[in-house]
């Protein structure tokens, strides 16, 4: 099982924001490093297959078939976490869930019962019936993490999944994330670097629209964060010279 | 169809009629591949009679190779049981006085109230009409109940 | 020992607990299956409160103006239609005004699908009410059908039309301006037509062509936004 990026580019009128993005993922948890504006939500919005490439393709293949990013089923394996996300006013967190259940085919009977379980794995049994806008920053990306493992899915797409929350639970989200890392790709974007450092398997950085590393934490050689940073200030110096 | 929960009662079931769990789990996971080659997925929910009779098969089968097993180990009962309403007595008392039903009514009583089967259904799987199968849930109960509150009576 | 409890018990009996192999059965063999109803069942429950408060509020203004069957009722009916649609508008764009767009284009079914159910439910119930608010005004009225069916649609069928294109051309939050917006200014339409020409709509076929056409613009437009991966639009959020 793994997840295939071919050339992947996204053009704009006036810039580039994916160059030419290649890259054979395959299941364990995958950091995508970089600034804001590099191009990761970008990335992250194609592989969800809600926006279309300017050309290149996306594919998951499996053993049995190769599912372009275009097609159903292919988001039927798909989770998907935004940076940032509404919800439907009035509406309480079994509420929000059940809606999601549904749009992601799921009966139900079926819904019922994974919605309870989630619920209860992330810690929001007992605010699951209070409206969605008593709902703290935390509670709410713990719903948003909740919707996005409801169908099982074998690709899980991250964007910023801890901004917001405190050291606590952003222990017990890492945890959850390494766990689900076992059996799906998953793709976690953040700049947050610690999150990587402690759960990733592979380290992509991403730097205007391209990749300026594909390794893992051994290869960076040296302290992660250091690392980041080195390739910050050689923008930083670039912008100086400009 | 939630294939978790049918796939639970049907395990419930197998475990029933061969007393050992990891026999029973491949039994289970048989069954539903078997029905799987002959019905698609999304029929399995209206197939229960036919799922449940491939599963009374395969148990049949392995009982002749096996002589009858009773139940030992009750952990396995006591790990999962309703702890909220159910006490440890209730748990043991029910599956003993299960045990003791004989062999048809017990398995009409845990296809009507474990697998939640319609007499219909039963009695497609039994090879009973509808009228008999109701006839033995009544019987059954009764002796259960007989069973149950006969242990209360020891317990004074 | 009562029957309830018997039974209660023997729900939990032959009890076993989960394992490793069944679960990754389960994972590997659960499918998840095209669940229409579900998902139109859910519009439906979220816009039917809303839709019917609209009806309601639309019936009692009519009952309220139909007293008298002068022209000018007619007119002001006209002028209320396009202001009431602002609520069936914002039924349809409800995914861009809580920004819920772009978790819903992830899924299974998809912006795509939720956007052609609404449209479809919405396009039904305005049906449903033209027809059945013509009749009763007829009976009011007397006037004729054909010009209470123009005199209802036209005004609608523009703002529904100025709408979509609104929606479509200015992504984001902006649109949750721009369509009411679009409500109330053809809001205006009927009383400008009015004081530039002292005409009636039907006897100018004019006005017959335009309503057509307005028609085959809504479908049109329709199908684009149904069709619509906007690339900028959610980065506004």
């Amino acid at each position: 099982m793994e997840l295939v990026l071919d050339r992947v580019t996204k053009q704009y009128s006036n810039k580039i924001a994916v160059d030419r993005l290649s890259a054979t993922l395959k299941p364990g948890v995958i950091g995508l490093l970089g600034a804001n504006g590099a191009g990761k939500t970008t990335l992250m919005r194609m592989i969800c297959g809600i926006l279309i490439s300017t050309s290149g393709t996306i594919c998951f293949k499996t053993e049995n078939e190769s599912l372009d990013s275009s097609e159903e089923m292919y988001r039927d394996a798909l989770g998907y976490l935004p940076q940032d996300f509404g919800y439907y006013p009035n509406f309480t967190g079994k509420d929000f869930l059940m809606y999601i259940a549904a749009l992601k085919g799921i009966d139900k009977a079926t819904a019922k019962r994974k919605c309870n379980e989630l619920l209860k794995a992330v810690n929001l049994e007992t605010a699951a019936n209070k409206k969605i806008k008593t709902y703290s920053g935390g509670m709410k990306q713990r719903l948003g993490i909740a919707q996005a493992v409801l169908n099982d899915p074998k690709i899980l797409v991250l964007d910023e999944p801890t901004a917001g929350l405190d050291p606590k639970e952003r222990v017990r989200f890492r945890n959850l994330i390494a766990e689900l890392g076992k059996d799906s790709i998953v793709i976690l974007s953040t700049h947050i670097v610690s999150d990587v450092e402690h759960i990733a398997d592979r380290i992509l950085m991403m730097k205007d629209g391209q990749f300026i590393f594909d390794g893992t934490l051994d290869e960076v050689g040296m302290d992660l964060e250091a690392f980041y940073l080195q390739n910050f200030e050689e923008e930083e110096e670039e912008t100086e010279n400009e | 169809m939630d294939l978790k929960v049918q796939y639970d009662k049907l395990l419930r079931y197998c475990y029933m009629k061969t007393k050992d769990r990891f026999t029973a789990e491949d039994i289970v996971q048989e069954t539903f591949l078997k029905l799987w080659k002959s019905h698609t997925y999304e029929d399995t929910g209206k197939e229960m009679a036919y799922l449940y009779t491939i599963a009374r098969n395969l148990c049949m089968d392995e009982f002749r190779r096996r002589k009858d097993v009773d139940i030992d180990d009750y952990t396995e009962l006591l790990e999962c049981r309703n702890s909220q309403s159910d006490s440890i007595i209730e748990s043991l008392a029910i599956t003993e006085a299960l045990e003791k039903l004989p062999e048809e009514l017990k398995e009409i009583i845990t296809l009507r109230y474990i697998s939640d089967m319609s007499s219909a259904d039963i009695g497609k799987v039994m090879n009973l009409s509808r009228f008999s199968v109701n006839r033995r849930l009544k019987e059954g109960l009764k002796l259960l109940k007989k069973y149950m509150e006969g242990e209360d009576e020891d317990d004074r | 020992m009562t029957d309830r409890k018997l039974k209660q018990l023997l729900k939990n009996a032959y009890c076993v607990s989960e394992t490793d192999n069944g679960c990754r059965f389960i994972k590997m063999h659960e499918r998840r299956s095209r669940q229409f109803c579900d998902i139109i069942k859910n519009e439906l429950r979220y816009m039917g409160v809303k839709s019917i408060f609209a009806g309601i509020f639309l019936c009692a203004l009519f009952l309220a103006t139909a007293q008298k069957g002068d022209e000018n009722m007619m007119w002001i009916a006209s002028s209320i239609i396009p202001i009431c649609s602002i609520v069936p508008m914002s039924l349809i764009f409800c995914s861009e005004r809580y920004g819920m767009c772009e978790l819903e284009a992830s899924t299974r079914f998809s912006l795509r699908f939720i956007r052609i159910i609404r449209m479809l439910i919405l396009g039904i119930f305005s049906g449903v009410v033209t027809i059945c608010g013509s009749i009763f005004l007829n009976s009011l009225w007397k006037t004729g059908m054909i010009d209470i069916v123009m005199y209802l649609l036209f005004p609608y069928f523009v703002s529904v039309w100025g709408g979509l294109l609104v929606a479509r051309k200015w992504h984001g939050k902006e649109s949750v301006i721009g369509v009411p917006l679009v409500c109330l200014t053809t809001g205006f339409l009927p009383t400008i037509i009015r004081e530039f020409r002292q005409v009636n709509f039907v006897s100018d076929s004019m006005y017959v062509f335009l309503v057509v056409a307005l028609l085959g613009g809504i479908v049109n437009e329709s199908i684009k936004y149904v069709n619509e991966r906007s690339d900028l639009s959610w980065n506004l959020y």
